[in-house]
C-alpha cells in the first residue's frame, strides 16, 4: 500500500507546479485542484492524471516557489472599466454576480456597477423572394450592456482578475476593457534643454531679443528646422507692424 | 447433453418462468421495461441481435440500458465543483434541480428539464457557484499585489502620477482575435504639473490647439497612426517631449506678436488707458506732462478702474463684473 500513497503525494506536488508555471492553463490547474478535493475517493482516481502529466517533465519532490517576483515596477491603474455586451440580459446578470464576487474575493476595490441602456438595431426586409412589396418582415437585434468599474488596481492584480474574468466569459458575450494607467512625468520633460533663460515677449524688450536671437539661431541646428517650418506655417499670422 | 437440453427447454419458456436460480433473468435490475416494437418472446434469446433489418456490423453491439440519473445518488452535502468543474453544457441527469424552461402550451407549464433544448442552448453558470469562485480566488491570491497604501486619495495620485495613459482591450468571438481599435492610446495630463513659464505655457496652448481644454487645464493627446499600441504610446510621449521643448524656445518672429494675438487682455497701452488718461487730464486742467500721467496712474481709483476693465474683458460680462465697473467709473469721475 505504500506505492499508491507515494504516487498520490507526487501528484499533489505536480499540481502545484502547474499552478505556478503555466498561468495560462489556469482551467487545467483548477480542474486538478478540484480533483484533489475528492477527499474520501480512492487514490485510483488520480492515477488517471499522470498519464497526461508525464509528458511535461519529471516529478520533483520539493515544492517550488510558484510565484515569480520581478524587479520591474508594477503599473498602477487609476481605473479599469469592464464593459460586457450580450444579447441576453439574464446571462449578463449572472456574469455580473460572478465578476463582483471575484473582485471581492481578490480584494479589488469596486467602483460603479451600472447598466448602460440597451441598443436595439432593427431592420425591415421583404417577406417574399419575389414581388409583394407591401408585405415585409422586421427583425431586431438587442444588445444589452453591463459596466463594472474597478478603481485603484495594480498591474499584476488587474492582469490576474481580467484573465480570470475573460476565461469564464460565457458564449455569446463580448467584453471591452478600458484601462487608465497613471505615470510620472518623464525625466526628460522636467527641465527644458535650452540653456538660455527664456526672455519676455513684450515689445519694449526688443533690444534684448535681437541680441539673444543670433545665439539661439546657432543652437537650433538642422534637425529643428522641420518643426520650425511647421511653426512658421501654423504660428501667429504675420500682420503689419503693431 | 442432458443438462444442455434441460437449459434450452427452460430458456425457451421465456416469460413463463422467469425465476431461475433465484435470479430474475429477464429483468435483473428490477427496472420498468418499455414496450418495444420487437417481440418480447425472443428478447432474451436474441439479446445480442436486435432485429433492425441487418443494417450492418455495428448493430451487433448490444445497446446498454441507461442507468439511474446521477441525481438520484447525490448527497445533499456533496462537493458541487466536482460535478461541474468547468463550463459544460447542461446535463439534466447531473443537475438535481427541478428546472423548467421554455414556452408553455395552453393551460400548461414550461417543459421539464428532461430532453429540453432551451436549457442546453443557454450558457449556464453551474461551474461558477460562490464556493467554486472562492476556491479559484484562493488559488489566484498569491499572484495579486496590493495597492500602495500611501495613494489613497485621488489628489495624491494626481500629485505623484499626473500623466494618465488610457487604452482599450477587446474580447470577442470571431474568426480573428485582433481588434484594430485596440491600438489607440490617449495621453492626458494637466499643464500645471509641467515646468512651464508664462511664455512657454501660452506657446504650448497655441501649439496644441484643439487638444487643450481650458476649463480643466487638461492636455489630451490621442495617437492612432501606428499599427501597434506600444508604438502609439512611444509616439505620444515623443509628441509631449517635443511640445515641451519647443514651447520653451523663443523664436525671432515671436517678438512681432500683436495685440490681436494676445490670449488675454492687458490694460497697459490699450485704448482704454489712453482714453481715461486724456479724460482725467482734461478734467484736472492741471497741465500736461509725464509726471502728471504717472501720478494719475498711481491713484487707487485708476487702479480699480483698470482691474474692472481687465476683468470684464477676460471673464466676460456678468452681474458682479458690471457692478464692479460701474462703481469704479463712479469713483473715478466723482459722480
Amino acid at each position: 500500500m505504500a506505492a499508491p500513497v507515494v504516487i498520490g503525494r507526487n501528484i499533489r506536488t505536480f499540481g502545484r507546479i502547474f499552478v505556478g508555471v503555466s498561468q495560462s492553463s489556469l482551467q487545467g490547474s483548477i480542474g486538478l485542484n478540484a480533483c484533489r478535493y475528492h477527499g474520501r475517493s480512492t487514490l485510483f482516481r488520480p492515477l488517471q492524471l499522470p498519464a497526461a502529466c508525464l509528458h511535461t517533465g519529471t516529478f520533483s519532490s520539493s515544492l517550488p516557489s510558484s510565484v515569480i517576483v520581478t524587479e520591474e515596477p508594477d503599473t498602477l491603474y487609476q481605473k479599469v472599466s469592464v464593459l460586457v455586451k450580450g444579447h441576453d440580459k439574464a446571462v449578463l446578470d449572472s456574469y455580473e454576480f460572478f465578476a463582483i464576487l471575484a473582485a471581492k474575493e481578490l480584494g479589488v476595490t469596486l467602483g460603479k456597477v451600472f447598466e448602460p441602456p440597451k441598443n436595439i438595431e432593427r431592420l425591415t426586409l421583404l417577406k417574399s423572394v419575389h414581388i409583394f412589396k407591401k408585405h415585409r418582415v422586421q427583425y431586431e437585434m438587442r444588445t444589452h450592456y453591463r459596466c463594472i468599474e474597478l478603481s485603484r488596481v495594480t498591474g499584476s492584480t488587474a492582469q490576474v482578475y481580467l484573465e480570470y474574468i475573460q476565461r469564464n466569459l460565457p458564449e455569446g458575450v463580448a467584453m471591452e476593457v478600458t484601462k487608465t494607467s497613471m505615470e510620472k512625468v518623464p525625466e526628460h520633460i522636467l527641465e527644458p534643454m535650452w540653456n538660455d533663460p527664456p526672455t519676455e515677449e513684450k515689445p519694449s524688450h526688443i533690444h534684448k531679443l535681437l541680441i539673444s536671437a543670433p545665439n539661439q539661431d546657432d543652437r537650433t541646428s538642422s534637425p529643428e528646422t522641420g518643426p520650425e517650418n511647421m511653426l512658421v506655417d501654423n504660428g501667429q499670422p504675420e500682420q503689419g507692424a503693431a | 447433453m442432458a443438462v444442455h437440453t434441460l437449459k434450452k427447454s427452460i430458456l425457451s419458456l421465456g416469460r413463463i418462468d422467469c425465476h431461475i436460480y433465484g435470479v430474475n433473468v429477464r429483468n435483473p435490475l428490477n427496472r420498468a421495461t418499455y414496450a418495444t416494437a420487437l417481440s418480447t418472446n425472443n428478447s432474451s434469446q436474441n439479446k445480442g441481435f436486435p432485429d433492425r433489418g441487418n443494417r450492418g456490423p455495428f448493430n451487433r453491439r448490444s445497446r446498454r440500458e441507461a442507468g439511474d440519473p446521477r441525481t438520484d445518488r447525490m448527497p445533499v452535502d456533496q462537493d458541487w465543483p466536482t460535478v461541474y468543474p468547468t463550463a459544460t453544457p447542461f446535463r439534466q441527469g447531473s443537475v438535481p434541480l427541478p428546472v423548467r424552461m421554455g414556452f408553455p402550451v395552453k393551460k400548461g407549464v414550461p417543459p421539464e428539464k428532461k430532453g429540453n433544448l432551451e436549457l442546453i442552448k443557454i450558457p449556464n453558470f453551474l461551474h461558477l457557484t460562490p464556493l467554486a469562485i472562492k476556491k479559484h480566488c484562493e488559488a489566484l491570491k498569491p499572484f495579486c499585489t496590493e495597492w500602495p497604501s500611501a495613494l489613497d486619495t485621488g489628489a495624491k495620485c494626481d500629485e505623484h502620477f499626473p500623466v494618465k495613459v488610457e487604452s482599450k482591450d477587446y474580447v470577442s468571438a470571431g474568426t480573428s482575435l485582433r481588434n484594430p481599435s485596440a491600438r489607440i492610446v490617449h495621453l492626458r495630463l494637466k499643464l500645471s504639473c509641467l515646468n512651464l513659464d508664462d511664455h512657454a505655457r501660452k506657446k504650448m496652448v497655441k501649439l496644441v490647439g484643439e487638444r487643450y481644454c481650458k476649463d480643466t487645464d487638461t492636455l489630451a493627446i490621442t495617437t492612432d497612426s501606428c499599427p501597434v499600441r506600444q508604438q502609439n504610446y512611444d509616439y505620444a510621449m515623443y509628441l509631449l517631449t517635443v511640445l515641451y521643448h519647443e514651447s520653451w524656445k523663443m523664436e525671432a518672429w515671436e517678438s512681432e506678436k500683436t495685440v490681436a494675438d494676445m490670449e488675454e487682455y492687458s490694460w497697459e497701452d490699450s485704448p482704454s488707458q489712453k482714453n481715461i488718461m486724456s479724460t482725467l487730464v482734461r478734467m484736472q486742467v492741471a497741465g500736461e506732462g509725464e509726471a502728471v500721467r504717472e501720478e494719475l496712474l498711481g491713484r487707487p481709483e485708476v487702479q480699480e478702474y483698470r482691474d474692472s476693465v481687465t476683468r470684464l474683458k477676460n471673464e466676460g460680462e456678468s452681474e458682479s463684473s458690471m457692478h464692479q465697473y460701474r462703481d469704479a467709473v463712479k469713483k473715478l469721475l466723482n459722480l
